[in-house]
């Protein structure tokens, strides 16, 4: 049988034995009520009727004031009026609570208590600008001839381009997605280290296979899986937007994102999953898996923070770390999404990403055989270099 | 066959294995026995590569043992090990095919061994769902399910209920008589001597005696001669040169004694003191072989 067959019978066994379980269900089911809420529910409120503005009045508001108003509000809110005889029946009116602001003689808008509202604020200034252009129109100027006078604004130029909220929240998504996917696959491949280990069974199947095949195809498997679930997430997410219509915007750099997170997930996936298989490999029970993969966890929760305080504008540090292999996987992934990365740059960080696999499968599976053997108390680094000579 | 040869193994200060020798052919049944800590488990381990000795050399049929070789071993160790929660076919399907078998062939071996272990209704079943002793007859399965040309078990009878004990060395006859090559480890001395015809016996990493029990047996100086009288005591047979008295039980007694002794004139003392109803004159069992072999 050659490597490849026993790694990949490995990899499947991990794949499909945890593929059954209920915790990958469930965590499944979790992941994807969590997506499809995050996208139908803003979807859903967004088709709410617009709100209201209700305004008590004893003055007439024209048609124009009314016009206007739906015009600078964008028609949310829009503006109700109830025309009441006079000041008085207003003013009980707004203390009543039955409306939220009144317009009474002078005019004035009167309000219950506190600072106005922007929709009373925009009300204010549709009201008092119609009066203005009744002024103007008295005194024989029409708006048009003084509205370029109205605009006596200078321009106001960005040297960057605005970040586009909706890469910011793919760039957000992307990185938390990473980071959970990368840390939870990862504590599966340190907890099924040490089941194996302490369940006994690995004397048995390392009995007939070589520990790096063992090591490969466990971590091949349950990355897949990983990658499977983010795959599905991926999926049903876009299908949650396309049913949704036209409510739900689909960002064009979304399918792009999708990508650079599958990418930097496996590569991710490559370099910790066989380090925390190694750390597994040193637990002597369950309760030590935490501890042994700390060293790691700690080591892609630094990529994670950075990219975290940078989304929405990549700075020095993401750019630097996003080359160096233990950060790159989110690093580079943000900046992919955020359309700052140079495809060079990219292909640089990938070179060295393999490069770094390569080195932790060598490095790490000399840990892995010299201590997933042993038993009795943890094993400390050290001890697990030595033993692999075993 | 398998040879170790002259296999030494040091764990610091320790030597776990020193000069180790030992050979297995095909159909042979051994006992491997020897005190706790000698070097049984790492013996067998290295046979797996699961211990690479410092020294020595382990073959089968003359070759180095590499991975393709193992294939066609099966190994049970002595601290047993499957994935619980896995279900018991499966377990013995995937373990099948890590020994190179195709999906049908490990699916039909995995089929046989259920039916033969009565295990047949149980074949969708976690392994944790089954008893201890279920548990233990999967993991013999998994040690059968590729037919290996050699079968190494560390202290198979070790947590068997004397039901199971029978059952395991039927099936460990009757795989040696088909030609697969048996190795065992175990505690249990008359086991063994009821099972095996051949034994090895390893003290402080190295074979102190190896060869067929019964040999060995009678190889020994040592006899032990055993009398009953049907009334009296066993007061004749004290102070009797070259005897030496090793238990009594009313008239019945037991001497050490060696393979020239004088059993004529035994005997005649023993009639004398009254109507002899046993009278039995045998090499050492071959538990008393074990601990003159291994000096404790």
């Amino acid at each position: 049988m050659t490597a490849w067959q026993t790694t990949r019978l490995v990899a499947v066994r991990e794949l499909v034995e945890r593929a059954r379980s209920k915790a990958f269900i469930l965590s499944t089911i979790f992941i994807l009520l969590l997506v499809v809420a995050a996208i139908v529910i803003p979807a859903l409120v967004d088709d709410d009727d617009p709100g209201e503005l209700t305004v008590a009045s004893s003055v007439a508001l024209d048609a124009g004031t009314l016009e206007q108003f739906e015009q600078a509000s964008g028609g949310d809110p829009t503006l109700v009026v109830d025309t009441l005889p006079d000041d008085a029946a207003v003013q009980s009116a707004v203390e009543a609570g039955e409306v939220d602001a009144g317009v009474v003689n002078g005019p004035e808008i009167i309000i219950s208590s506190g600072d106005p509202s922007g929709a009373v604020r925009l009300l204010a200034t549709v009201i008092g600008f119609e009066g203005a252009v009744a002024d103007l129109a008295e005194r024989g100027i029409s708006i048009e001839d003084i509205s370029p006078l109205l605009q006596a604004e200078v321009p106001i130029t960005p040297l960057e381009p605005a970040p586009d909220p909706e890469d910011e929240a793919l760039g957000f998504f992307g990185v938390v997605l990473l980071y959970v996917t990368i840390l939870t696959y990862g504590q599966w491949v340190v907890l099924g280290v040490i089941e194996e280990k302490t369940s006994r069974v690995v004397e048995v199947v390392l009995g007939a296979v070589q520990p790096r095949h063992l090591l490969a195809g466990k971590v091949a498997g349950i990355g897949l899986l990983g990658a499977g679930q983010v795959l599905v997430v991926g999926l049903i997410a876009l299908a949650a937007a396309v049913l949704g219509g036209d409510s739900v915007p689909i960002p064009d750099a979304a399918p792009t994102a999708f990508l650079a997170v599958l990418l930097w997930y496996l590569v991710g996936f490559g370099i910790y999953g066989v380090m925390f298989a190694a750390a597994g490999a040193l637990a002597s029970r369950q309760e030590e898996a935490g501890n042994a993969a700390l060293p790691f966890t700690v080591l892609l929760t630094i990529g994670y923070l950075v990219s975290f305080s940078a989304i929405d504008n990549p700075n020095l540090l993401v750019r630097v770390l996003s080359f160096l292999p233990p950060f790159a996987p989110i690093t580079m992934q943000l900046r992919m999404v955020n359309g700052d990365a140079a495809l060079w740059e990219v292909i640089l960080a990938l070179i060295l990403s393999f490069a770094m696999i390569y080195a932790v499968i060598r490095v790490g599976e000399r840990f892995y055989r010299g201590a997933v053997l042993g038993h009795g108390r943890r094993l400390r680094w050290r001890e697990a270099w030595r033993s692999a000579d075993r | 066959m398998l040879d170790l040869s002259n296999l030494s193994k040091r764990y610091g200060p320790v030597a776990a294995l020193d000069g180790c020798s030992l050979s297995l052919a095909r159909g042979q049944l051994l006992g491997f026995l020897g005190p706790n800590g000698a070097g049984k488990t790492t013996a067998m381990r290295s046979v797996f590569g699961l211990v690479s000795p410092d020294l020595g050399s382990v073959t089968w049929d003359g070759r180095a043992i590499g991975p393709e070789l193992r294939h066609r071993f099966g190994y049970m160790p002595e601290q047993r090990g499957l994935y619980a929660r896995m279900r018991v076919h499966d377990q013995l399907v995937y373990f099948g095919r890590l020994h190179g078998l195709s999906r049908t062939d490990a699916g039909a071996a995995a089929d046989r061994w259920l039916g033969e272990l009565g295990l047949s209704d149980r074949a969708t079943s976690r392994l944790e769902e089954l008893s201890h002793g279920n548990q233990q007859r999967i993991q013999l399965a998994v040690s059968l399910v590729h037919d290996p040309e050699l079968l190494v078990l560390d202290e198979p009878f070790s947590g068997l209920d004397p039901i199971g004990v029978e059952t395991m060395g039927d099936l460990l006859r009757r795989l040696a008589a088909d030609g697969v090559a048996v190795m065992f480890s175990s505690h249990q001395l008359d086991l063994v001597e009821d099972l095996c015809e051949e034994v090895a016996i390893i003290d402080r990493g190295a074979i102190v005696l190896e060869g067929a029990v019964r040999t060995l047996r009678t190889a020994s100086p040592r006899r032990y001669l055993e009398v009953e009288l049907r009334r009296g005591d066993s007061s004749w047979a004290d102070d009797l040169p070259g005897t030496e008295v090793v238990g009594r039980e009313g008239s019945r007694i037991r001497m050490a004694t060696t393979d020239d002794a004088d059993l004529e004139s035994l005997a005649g003392r023993a009639a004398a003191a009254g109507e002899i109803t046993q009278f039995s004159f045998e090499p050492p069992s071959l538990s008393e072989v074990f601990r003159e072999a291994v000096q404790r």
